[in-house]
């Protein structure tokens, strides 16, 4: 289970194996196909966009309990976690 | 049966000795009537006659007197009697009769049909009673008639009801004795079986008709426990086989710490595996597909399913291959929350998912996911063998199986398990098909909407 601000996230498997790649490297730029590979598997033929749609239900999720933006797009490159003051 | 013969019975005897009372009470309360009707009359016409006889002239008081009917064989008698009561004079009596007769005062009574009425008169020292008697033509005529008339009409009754009981009888009673002995023919091993409807008519016909919905609903849930068992043996013999497989080949020769950990994590993980199973097949004997079972419902999300169950049909079956769109996820994730049980759920998709399949030359599935606007639809679609078209309308039948699938494996119960576990969560499922083109399966499921 994950918690943000000490409130429950409420994540499905797939998002939380999403905040967990993310949150064992901060500041790593993920690419989308690095984490299609990384969560899905090669084995899973899903579509590239999948990787938005489900950064972006994670991010509406954290953002429902925290003010702190902590997933960024970089344009052109994929996403990256990281806290900024 | 025997006790609503016996309440037919009891109202039919409780109906004729009403009757037959009701006609004595009439018969008695008028017979009363006409005779002291009878009396009066003949009182009027003795005082009449024993101012005649007695002081040999006509009194005229009252002129309607004179003209009074002449009754039916009416006579005038007058008795002389000492005072030892010994008739010393008689005109016209019976004496037969004398001791009926009150010697003070006056007498009313009835010898056969003939009735009397006397009175006692005392004059210069002597005794005498005057009387008239006549036949009560009423009572003898106009009564018999009613008395004769009631009978027959009692008679009448009786038959009428006799025959209304037996039309009754034939028309009611021997069709629900018919319909017992038809409910009595259907048993466990021939639940398919139904009342012949169109035999009855009115409320048995309705009657014929709920049981036999009755029966459509008794022989799904019997189905249902009868798939359990096929589908747990089934279910539950792939990872069986693995873990003995696994477990034979470790120990055919010796091996290296290495190879036996490795053996033991695979045994682990198709136990796990079994276990997953067992329980999901549990709860689908707990809850049924019945819509009532749905306190242990809960929101899940559909995606998430979808994926799990994808990842269990690729364990257990290496070859198969499914592509996934999810590119009509909507922006929301509330929108992929269903109220159910992820379990059965899983279930039910993997089961239509490797159904694809396996019934395709390159197994591979199509899924595609997306939202409408109260809703979730999942579109599983293979091209494969596909579904002849006049033996679609057989394919929820438990164990049915089409006739171009002789060369796959199977039992039949796959698609009917699935479609009974979407009904449970107030979903639809339907199958369209082309014969050696492919078949699609449409999954419609209502999304979660907090109370």
């Amino acid at each position: 289970m994950a918690y943000a601000n000490g409130q429950e996230l409420n994540l499905t498997a797939t998002e939380y194996r999403l905040l967990m790649l993310f949150v064992q490297s901060p500041q790593k730029v993920f690419q989308r196909s690095e984490l299609l590979d990384k969560i899905w598997g090669i084995s899973f033929d899903i579509g590239s966009n999948v990787v938005d749609v489900y950064v972006n239900y994670l991010r509406k999720k954290i953002e429902k309990v925290t003010p702190i933006k902590a997933i960024h797009t970089v344009i052109g490159m994929g996403y990256v976690l990281k806290i900024e003051d | 049966m025997k006790n609503y013969n016996k309440t037919l019975y009891a109202l039919i005897t409780i109906l004729v000795v009403y009757t037959v009372s009701f006609v004595a009470f009439i018969m008695y309360s008028i017979t009363n009537f006409a005779f002291s009707d009878f009396y009066k009359r003949l009182d009027l016409r003795r005082n009449l006659a024993a101012e005649q006889l007695l002081n040999g002239k006509q009194v005229q008081t009252d002129w309607s007197l004179t003209y009074l009917e002449e009754l039916n064989g009416q006579q005038e008698f007058i008795v002389e009697f000492d005072d030892k009561l010994k008739i010393i004079d008689n005109k016209g009596f019976n004496t037969a009769l004398w001791e009926k007769v009150n010697k003070e005062g006056e007498t009313n009574f009835k010898e056969g049909n003939t009735f009397y009425s006397t009175k006692f008169y005392q004059l210069e020292d002597k005794s005498y009673i005057v009387g008239v008697s006549a036949e009560n033509y009423f009572y003898t005529h106009h009564l018999r008639y009613l008395q004769n008339l009631l009978l027959i009409a009692l008679v009448l009754g009786l038959l009428f009801v006799i025959v209304i009981s037996l039309l009754v009888k034939r028309s009611f009673i021997k069709p629900i004795t018919g319909l017992i002995n038809e409910v009595k023919k259907i048993g466990s091993e021939n639940l398919y079986l139904r009342l012949s409807e169109e035999k009855y008519k009115g409320v048995l016909h309705k009657l014929a008709n709920t049981f036999n919905r009755m029966l459509n609903r008794v022989e799904t849930s019997f189905e249902t426990q009868k798939n359990f068992i096929s589908n747990a043996s089934h279910e539950l013999n792939t990872p069986l086989t693995s873990i003995i497989g696994i477990a034979d080949l470790s120990l055919s020769k010796d091996r290296t710490v290495d190879e036996y950990k490795q053996a033991m994590q695979k045994i682990i993980d198709a136990a796990e595996n079994l276990e997953k199973k067992t329980n999901a097949l549990l709860l689908l004997a707990r809850t049924g597909y019945e819509k009532d079972n749905k306190l242990n419902f809960k929101p899940v999300r559909i995606d998430q399913i979808i994926m799990d169950a994808e990842m269990t049909v690729k364990a257990i079956h290496e070859r198969f291959y499914i592509k996934t769109d999810f590119s009509m996820l909507p922006d929301d994730s509330m929108k992929l929350k269903v109220n159910g049980l992820a379990p059965l759920l899983q279930l039910a998709i993997s089961n239509i998912v490797s159904n694809a399949c396996k019934y395709s030359s390159d197994h591979t599935a199509y899924v595609a996911l997306g939202t409408f606007e109260h809703g979730i639809l999942i579109l599983i679609r293979d091209e494969g063998i596909g579904i002849p078209e006049q033996e679609l309308s057989y394919i929820y039948d438990p164990y049915f199986r089409a006739s171009n699938t002789q060369h796959f494996s199977g039992y039949g119960i796959g698609l009917p398990l699935a479609r009974n576990i979407i009904k449970m969560h107030d979903g639809k499922l339907s199958v369209t098909s082309a014969l050696g083109k492919g078949t699609t399966v449409r999954i419609e499921l209502p999304t979660y909407t907090p109370v």
